[in-house]
């Protein structure tokens, strides 16, 4: 059984005109138990929020619709606060871009880690401290017990993050959210969270959700990649696949757009920016910077493509670097 | 648009523009009230030099001093030791009015679009301030002027009445550019400038800044740690570590055949977009020590895999090799 199902997430925001924005838009995602899964894009692309949505984490001025958000089997939408708590935290965790503004400064780090012991396993003092001690051995930090005295600012920041991610895993989860965890680390540092990310998959057979903009990540980390536009999910495949042949013209772009992939001094850049919330189109949102957009493109909004081409949401996917007419295609004039 | 016949000709590839000789920059911090102030040595005695058309990437972690050594460069901070001499003219203890004429050939662009804009000025109000501060051009060149810059870096006319908070990253950043070159410097010091935007964006403002390098004879001090834009962008590379250079090198040398530990750990620990790529990944244990408190010896000992009992002792000195290659090691002499 997959351990979390999403389809047709849809997240609206009301704006303080009155209106709605949408920020995630038709998300469906599988993961499966001991699966790392990265959602790729840039910024504004709903990554965070679709997961944020998953997790219960939403302000009030979010509405969330999906057809189906369940873990394990059980629906999570619709059901009451209390009843989301006692799985939020406990089998599905998450961590934080900024380690530094996701801990409580007033608090030790001891008795954040503490926290979630006792509000989910009901461990007495005795025992949160002893695996309180535990957890922070096991996420590499040296000397765990003088630690657990130590507030945040006395940590760096790759401590900081080490701290989350014991936080996150005190009740062995299932699933683990990252979100952007490396972002705001030194690349030595990142190396080794992602290092302990994957070894931690391993050992405590944990599914790993990885949010990054970062396609150097994804490639030496994810199993499968999702890649997201402007709230929509693109492409989704296998990473090599994915880094092999991108069926999407904003995969491919995107990669195309590193400066380790370029020959020549000029990048390939992509013209333009991400559509705000005042440029959102009828057809394709990709279609004004995508350089094999058609006409048909601006009008129509693309289906999504079968499995083989990465279920990718393009009226002409790319196959081996070339636009193709997909062989689904219904009688729209191309 | 029109080209920079005069900044062309000016250039010459020879001279430099920049260099620097044995640059230190201490800070007194303190350390609560009864404590003595403790003193980090954040950049350690660095030399430099950098010609027209030229990038010098400066490269290392958080702490590393690499931003320090480029707020000296751009004169926004009095070295504590050492020399530093701007298009041949000595810039050590000089004040008042010269200084000013001085810094007008060194520019400086940050990281944060969001946070070196004022917001409460046009576009337009941001790019003139410089020629007002510096110059006594009058008002219809100076629009004339920030206009014809707007254009350069790839903005439209009607932008220049607008707020820095209609803007995107990306363009806001290509406004701090346009602002750095409306005194036409012959040196911008870029510290991490497209670090903060997306991988499309971030795209452009390299193909700009690219650019804007030949058209003005630029020399860029490219502040950064993110070692795949460096090798992008770059002609030689300066690896930092804890205030000292551990390694100088032109940049194909440099990530051919990286010859200090460090290096060699940076180039290994940054992730790449290839995953089929044989992972060989030296991952450093530790992190970096205090400067309050530097490690006798190499600074880099106490993660080093290779260190032996002479880096814990002695601290090696810049070691100088074939092709401009600089090497801070006693394992690579």
């Amino acid at each position: 059984m997959a351990l979390l199902e999403i389809e047709n997430l849809c997240v609206d925001f009301e704006t303080r005109s009155g209106g709605l924005f949408r920020a995630v838009d038709g998300v469906s995602l599988t993961v499966e138990p001991r699966e790392i899964v990265s959602i790729v894009g840039e910024s504004g692309s709903g990554k965070s929020v679709a997961m944020l949505a998953v997790m219960g984490l939403l302000p009030k001025t979010a509405r969330v619709s999906a057809d189906r958000l369940a873990f394990e089997g059980a629906n999570l939408m619709g059901i009451s606060p209390a009843a989301r708590r006692r799985v939020v935290g406990k089998d599905i965790a998450m961590i934080f871009q900024e380690p530094m503004s996701s801990l409580n400064p007033c608090f030790t780090v001891g008795f954040q880690i503490g926290e979630a012991l006792s509000t989910h396993l009901g461990l007495g003092r005795a025992a949160r401290r002893a695996r309180a001690i535990e957890l922070l051995d096991l996420v590499g930090i040296p000397s765990p017990e003088s630690r657990l005295a130590a507030f945040p600012h006395q940590l760096s920041g790759g401590m900081s993050q080490r701290v989350m991610i014991a936080m996150a895993i005190a009740c062995s989860p299932k699933l683990l959210i990252a979100d952007e965890p490396t972002t705001a680390l030194d690349v030595t540092i990142q190396a080794q969270i992602l290092e302990l990310l994957v070894r931690l998959r391993d050992e405590k057979d944990m599914a790993l959700v990885l949010i990054t903009h970062d396609m150097g990540v994804v490639a030496e980390t994810a199993e499968r990649v999702v890649v997201q536009y402007a709230g929509r999910q693109v492409e989704e495949a296998d990473t090599a696949a994915l880094f092999r042949d991108p069926h999407h013209p904003y995969t491919a772009a995107l990669l195309a757009a590193l400066p380790e992939r370029a020959t020549e001094k000029h990048l390939p850049a992509i013209p333009g920016m991400v559509p705000g919330q005042w440029d959102r189109l009828d057809g394709c949102l990709f279609a004004p910077r995508c350089d094999v957009a058609t006409d048909l493109c601006s009008r129509v909004e693309p289906t999504r493509a079968g499995a083989d081409l990465g279920r990718a949401l393009c009226h002409t996917p790319l196959v081996a670097g070339r636009p193709t007419r997909r062989a689904d295609a219904e009688g729209v004039p191309a | 648009m029109t080209p920079a016949p005069l900044a062309a000709r000016i250039a010459d590839t020879e001279t430099p523009v920049l260099e620097a000789h044995d640059l230190v920059k201490t800070y007194e911090v303190g350390r609560g009230f009864f404590a003595p102030p403790g003193l980090v040595r954040a950049v350690t005695g660095i030399s430099l030099t950098l010609a027209p058309r030229r990038t010098l990437a400066v490269v290392g972690e958080s702490g590393s001093g690499k931003s320090t050594l480029g707020r000296m460069l751009a004169l926004i901070e009095p070295p504590t030791d050492g020399r530093l001499a701007i298009d041949g003219v000595d810039v050590t203890g000089v004040a008042g009015a010269r200084l000013k004429a001085l810094r007008r050939s060194v520019q400086m662009v940050f990281q944060n679009p969001y946070g070196s804009l004022n917001p409460r000025r046009t576009i337009r109000a941001t790019l003139e301030e410089p020629l007002i501060v510096n110059t006594d051009i009058g008002p219809d060149e100076r629009r004339a002027r920030a206009l014809d810059m707007l254009a350069r870096v790839g903005l439209r006319p009607e932008h220049a009445e607008r707020y820095p908070h209609m803007f995107s990253g990306g363009q806001r950043q290509r406004i701090a550019i346009a602002r750095a070159l409306m005194l036409r410097p012959k040196i911008i010091v870029l510290d991490e400038p497209v670090s903060a935007l997306d991988v499309s964006v971030r795209a452009q403002v390299l193909n700009l800044l690219a650019d804007l390098q030949q058209e003005f004879a630029l020399a860029y001090v490219f502040v950064s740690h993110d070692l795949s834009v460096v090798r992008h962008i770059a002609d030689d590379v300066m690896v930092m570590y804890l205030g000292g250079v551990v390694e100088q090198a032109p940049k194909a040398a440099l990530f051919a055949d990286p010859r200090h530990p460090y290096t060699r750990a940076l180039l290994s620990a940054t992730p790449v977009a290839d995953p089929g790529r044989a992972r060989d990944r030296i991952v450093l244990t530790g992190e970096l020590p205090s400067p309050f408190a530097p490690p006798p010896g190499c600074a880099f000992n106490p993660r080093c895999p290779l260190a032996i009992e002479r880096c814990r002792a002695e601290k090696p000195m810049l070691h100088h090799g074939e092709d401009g290659r600089r090497t801070a090691c006693h394992l690579a002499e």
